[in-house]
């Protein structure tokens, strides 16, 4: 991966941490005001020293290294086919928020708000999160690929600006596709609201 | 391959081990009970479970299959090298 590659990454995925988190931050956070929008989460303000908006800095850094590291071991371990890599950068970045998300809950680093009957859970931590996380990681490595192998390709000519324009336009697309999808799984998964799939007892 | 690519074909492993790593040393602190956990002014908190050494090990066996991928992949960014 060259610099101009790393750094469009790079940015890339600060672009989506910084929109996906403070959307669904700001967005749970209004459920004090309005009993029916859903609550999510929110970030432990005595963990943090720096922040973006609603989201801390070093969130940032770790959505960029584990989206970017999960991208570039498939790509050595898989030998062909696009889908096939993005689906397992997924599994590894899926794989290692099954460990962190639930050892970071008892820091209370972050506090997920949900009441026992409005979703999924899955270690006593939303179904959502963790298939959120699988179709980002699918999603942005997959069009990453694809941006920088086809679209680029043809675009060769292109200075910085329209390059970087057409790239972030491209990110809010990902974006857009994996809030659908989430949602699409979370409705899926409404006969399921409620079970807990973990040998601990229930926090509340 | 360029230099640049050259230094930085190492990072994504040491990206994700250095994670993995990090959550290893941060469960059995909590176990240990010598991470500090600042949790004043904050409102409805769930009584989680303690973590115990059981629960780290379910914990950190989810991530088989990544290892297993890792080590496929380490294999051949080395038989590259050659």
């Amino acid at each position: 991966m060259g610099k101009k590659k790393i750094i469009l990454f790079f940015t890339g995925t600060l672009l989506s941490t910084l929109l996906m988190e403070n959307f669904w931050i700001i967005f749970g956070y209004q459920s004090q005001y309005i009993e029916e929008w859903p609550r999510n989460y929110y970030y432990n303000y005595h963990t943090y020293i720096f922040w973006i908006i609603a989201v801390p800095v070093i969130v940032v850094c770790a959505w960029f290294i584990l989206i970017y590291s999960s991208g570039q071991i498939a790509e050595q371990a898989i030998s062909n086919g696009k889908l096939k890599k993005a689906l397992t950068a997924s599994i590894i970045g899926t794989t290692i928020d099954l460990v962190i998300d639930p050892i970071v809950i008892r820091r209370y680093a972050w506090l997920w708000l949900k009441e026992r009957n409005e979703t999924l859970w899955i270690l006593q931590v939303p179904s959502t999160n963790f298939i959120g996380w699988f179709i980002i990681v699918a999603t942005f490595n997959y069009f990453f690929v694809w941006y920088w192998s086809k679209f680029m390709e043809k675009h060769e000519n292109w200075g910085v600006l329209k390059t970087g324009a057409s790239f972030y336009m491209f990110v809010i697309g990902v974006l857009l596709f994996t809030l659908l999808l989430t949602l699409s799984f979370a409705i899926l998964l409404i006969p399921f609201y409620g079970v807990d799939l973990s040998w601990w007892a229930w926090p509340y | 391959m360029g230099k640049f690519d050259n230094h930085i074909k190492w990072i994504p492993f040491i990206g994700y081990l250095g994670f993995f790593l990090m959550q290893i040393i941060v469960g059995l602190l909590l176990i240990g009970g010598l991470m500090p956990v600042k949790t004043y002014g904050l409102r409805n908190l769930p009584n989680y479970q303690p973590l115990t050494y059981l629960d780290l090990l379910i914990l950190l066996s989810f991530n088989i299959p990544t290892f297993i991928i890792i080590v496929i992949a380490i294999k051949k960014t080395l038989n590259n090298e050659e």
